[in-house]
């Protein structure tokens, strides 16, 4: 069964540009599937949409999407919350700076609790097991900082332990590696690849990056001005693409492998 | 959904779009203003001279505004003000704007000690608010309109100052400056040809805001006695006229010249926001 | 810390220094003569002279500078021409008067300007924002002292809310043993409540106009920067968590959004101890330094008020340093720039 499907997905802006048209897509249970394009391709319009977080003045026009069978957005409107979370590009600007990240993994675990109907108790010792769980080795010094003070890389491992402390059932990640160094980036790839496979979770994993795309997924979506020109095992896109623009982004990856 | 509900997730359906409205009302209220400023006291003069009226008459058709305790038609008044209050907001603007500017341009672009002396004079300055550092000079120079427009635009110039020196720092920076330089050009020329130009937009918006200042500080000025003495008509000094008056009842002398300031001082603002909206 | 500590402190002594040097410029060397305005329009050119030698105003001007500097360290800040008795004394002990309506009114304007900024912010670009900034535009192109007089003869006139202003007590209240020099908390002290509540009600009056008068720029400042942090980066991952609105109000927005405020503090405290004091002080009677300058300024009373803008200077560096401090403690990403 599939996890997500999203289907004929329109975003526009209040004053009538279309950003994204008529997107579909689908992910199964335990699979990393890619979203692949140039800046300003509608990628990350796409990503924010599924758990409507589009900036003021975008919105979806129109689309279905459901998660593990529960539809979340029916022609264009949100009807529920979807069990997805997401981590950003720029991790650090993505943590709240006046918080530490003690405070800041209390504050979703009490949240998380509220929900769940468990307790308040033992959420400091949770919040270490979560930050030793995303292979953060001295999290007691992590807790104690605010995330300027720490590197990207560790806030994306922090955004990975808040996401995943949510019990998601999909995760989205927007070009989580975006701006970090190489090794670091092949940290949090492997990461996510390992939460999935010990969750069985779904990722949708955008990049603008064929490369890292190569390494993550199995299928991707190649986008183009917002449309949807391909999409397909990532092993066919790459020996046979059937779009003239896909090949040309590939030449221009395969060009600068080690760019980022 | 709340409203609050749906702002804090920031896709906001029917959101209003930043309306030019105000801003044309604002320019079709001081365009009225300076037209009736010009053309009142023009045909009907300007309410100076005692009329044969009696006091303190309440606002009727023949006397819009009603009449001051000496029977002057404090409509003619307010509009013979217009001359002075918003011609005055202009002229410290535009002077503010020009002085301001060249010294802003000049202290970014020659050495370090040129722009460090130039700050810590602004610095000084800044730690006055513009109305007390305007009472000071004028109190020093004499009582009269004109050292009160030169004093309210003296304390409105160091905040330009330092304004445009930032803006023309940042474009200082900027290429096309470092090829100019490559290519030999000196250093005044490099002030006047590439950083002031672009460097006066932001402080072009910031004079439209000056003039409303100016307006509401030379009011208050006058209102103290140190800016236009009576019988001048102008709208600080005529509310001090009133002050008397509206203790005792009769709230139109002061009320009226009021609401002159008000509207004159509301449009520069409105448009000096519309402009920083437009030129972004 | 403390090496920052001290260049802070050279910086405001620089400052207070640099402050009794322009006021000294304005007044002694701009073309005007102190001793013909003060003497008066009429007085005789003898009358003048006299004044001049009595306050050494005929010698060089060097002499004049180092004595005014001199004194200023001494914080003797001349003689008043009107009344005979030191500036520096006269203004000390009107000074609490101005702090408690400043302050009073300071209040008044952070609670009005926070609360307008947030509710501006949280509707940001729909109607009420669109009322809101409208009344930011007229609160600051009006008039303080046209709303003072208006305020006066609708709430006392026509309606009778608050009593005459004429002063900081109505008739018929003695003033409290002073301790602190605020009528309210001193009326407190010796358990006088009758006093304390006829203090309060008739501070009241003008440290609301004080209040409104400065309230625009902190609306403006606190709908600004609560709109960028709603809309920032952090907020949107509290929001794919789903978090409470709440909850995203307060820890993302107002905890991010007030820090500016605290800066922009000084400002606006400047502008309610000096802006439109002199001029809301007079019309309300109220004894504190804003009339003391308005009074001099009626008597051509130079030095006196060259006394009272000294004053304002030094207060507002001073009270920028410890701004400054506070920032420094609130914002941990200065505090960490420093080392800390
Ligand atoms: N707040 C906004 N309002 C209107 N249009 C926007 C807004 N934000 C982005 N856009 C437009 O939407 C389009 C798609 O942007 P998006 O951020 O989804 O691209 P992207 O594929 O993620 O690119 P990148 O690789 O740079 O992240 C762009 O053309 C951009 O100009
Ligand atoms: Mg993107």
């Amino acid at each position: 069964m599939t996890l997500l499907s999203v289907e004929g997905l329109s975003i526009r802006t209040a004053d009538g540009h279309t950003l994204v048209r008529d997107f579909a897509l689908d992910v199964n249970p335990g699979e990393i599937v890619g979203i692949v394009g140039e800046s300003g391709s509608g990628k990350t319009m796409t990503a924010l949409s599924l758990l409507g977080l589009l900036p003021a003045g975008v919105s979806v026009a129109c689309g279905d999407a459901s998660l593990s069978g529960r539809p979340f957005l029916r022609d264009g409107r949100v009807c529920e919350r979807p069990n997805a979370t997401m981590i950003f590009q720029n991790p650090t600007a993505a943590l709240n700076p006046t918080m530490k990240i003690e405070a800041q993994l209390i504050r979703l675990l009490t949240f998380l609790g509220k929900r769940r109907g468990t307790g308040r108790r033992g959420r400091r010792a949770r919040a270490e097991a979560l930050l030793e769980s995303v292979g953060i080795h001295e999290p007691r010094a992590v807790l104690r900082r605010y995330p300027h003070q720490l590197s990207g890389g560790m806030n994306q491992r922090v955004m990975v332990a808040m996401a995943v402390a949510a019990e998601p059932s999909l995760l989205i990640a927007d070009e989580p590696t975006t701006g970090l160094d190489v090794t670091v980036q092949a940290q949090i790839l492997e990461l996510i690849r390992s939460t999935v496979a010990s969750r069985g979770i779904g990722v949708l994993f955008v990049s603008h990056d064929m490369g890292v795309i190569a390494q993550t997924c199995r299928r991707v979506a190649v986008m183009y001005h917002g449309e949807l020109r391909e999409f397909a095992d990532v092993d066919d896109v790459f020996h046979a693409p059937r779009d003239a623009y896909t090949e040309e982004l590939l030449a221009s990856t395969l060009e600068q492998p080690s760019e980022r | 959904m709340t409203p609050i509900d749906n702002a804090l997730r920031g896709n906001v359906a029917g959101r209003m779009r930043p309306g030019d409205s105000f801003a044309y009302a604002a320019f079709g209220v001081l365009a009225v203003l300076i037209a009736m400023g010009v053309v009142v006291p023009l045909l009907y003069g300007d309410g100076d001279v005692a009329m044969k009226t009696q006091g303190l008459l309440p606002p009727s058709w023949e006397h819009p505004f009603g009449t001051d305790r000496y029977g002057r038609d404090i409509f003619l008044r307010s509009m013979a003000a217009v001359r002075i209050d918003v011609t005055l907001g202009f002229a410290v603007a535009l002077s503010v704007l020009v002085f301001g500017s060249i010294v802003g341009a000049l202290s970014a672009t020659f050495g370090r000690t040129v722009d460090m002396v130039i700050m810590r004079i602004t610095d000084v300055f800044l730690a006055f608010p513009a109305v007390v550092l305007a009472l000071i000079i004028t109190a020093s120079l004499g009582k009269s309109a004109w050292f009160a427009a030169i004093a309210v635009a003296i304390a409105y110039t160091p905040p330009m100052v330092r304004l445009s020196r930032s803006k023309a720092l940042e474009i200082r920076s900027a290429d096309y400056v470092a090829a100019g330089r490559l290519s030999g050009a000196s250093t005044v020329g490099l002030a006047f040809r590439h950083v002031l130009p672009n460097a006066v937009k932001y402080p072009f918006v910031q004079s439209t805001l000056v003039a409303s200042w100016a307006i509401l500080d030379f009011a208050a000025l006058s209102f103290l006695g140190v800016g236009v003495q009576p019988p001048t008509p102008e709208w600080g000094s005529m509310i001090a006229e009133g002050v008397g008056d509206i203790l005792l009842g009769s709230w139109w002398p002061s009320f009226f010249p009021g609401s002159m300031i008000l509207l004159s001082a509301a449009s520069f603002q409105i448009i000096g926001d519309w402009l920083d909206r437009r030129l972004r | 810390m403390l090496r920052s500590g001290l260049a802070r402190s050279g910086i405001a002594v620089v400052g207070v220094v640099g402050v009794a040097v322009l006021i000294f410029f304005i007044t002694r060397l701009l073309p005007g003569d102190p001793a013909r305005v003060a003497a008066g329009q009429y007085a005789t050119d003898a009358q003048v002279e006299q004044l001049r030698r009595q306050y050494g105003l005929d010698q060089p001007v060097l002499v004049q500078f180092g004595r005014y500097m001199v004194d200023f360290f001494r914080l003797d800040l001349g003689t008043s021409i009107r009344t005979g008795q030191p500036v520096t004394d006269e203004l000390l002990t009107r000074l609490p008067a101005t702090v408690e309506l400043g302050l009073l009114a300071l209040l008044i304007a952070v609670v009005l300007g926070v609360g307008l900024g947030v509710l501006a912010a949280v509707h940001r670009h729909r109607v009420v924002d669109k009322i809101i900034q409208l009344l930011v535009v007229f609160a600051s192109a009006a008039a303080v002292f046209w709303i003072a007089l208006l305020a006066i003869y609708l709430f006392v006139n026509e309606w009778g809310v608050f009593t005459s202003p004429i002063g900081r007590l109505p008739r018929g209240y003695a003033p409290p043993d002073p301790v602190t020099g605020f009528y309210v908390v001193d009326a407190l002290l010796a358990g006088d409540l009758e006093t304390a509540g006829a203090a309060l009600r008739t501070l009241l009056f003008p440290a609301m106009l004080l209040g409104l008068h400065a309230s625009p720029s902190i609306v403006k400042i606190v709908r600004s920067s609560t709109i960028r942090a709603l809309e920032s980066d952090y907020a949107r991952t509290s929001r794919s968590f789903g978090y409470p609105p709440g909850s995203i109000l307060f820890h993302d927005g107002l905890r991010n959004a007030l820090l500016p405020v605290i800066t922009n503090i000084g400002l606006v405290a400047g502008f309610v101890l000096a802006g439109g004091n002199v001029l809301i002080e007079q019309l309300y009677a109220w004894p504190g330094i804003g009339q003391y300058a308005y009074d001099s300024l009626q008597e051509n009373d130079l030095f006196a008020l060259r006394g009272y803008v000294i004053l304002i200077g030094v207060t507002y560096i001073l009270l920028n340093i410890v701004l400054e401090l506070a920032y420094r403690r609130a914002d941990p990403r200065v505090a960490v720039a420093e080392g800390r």
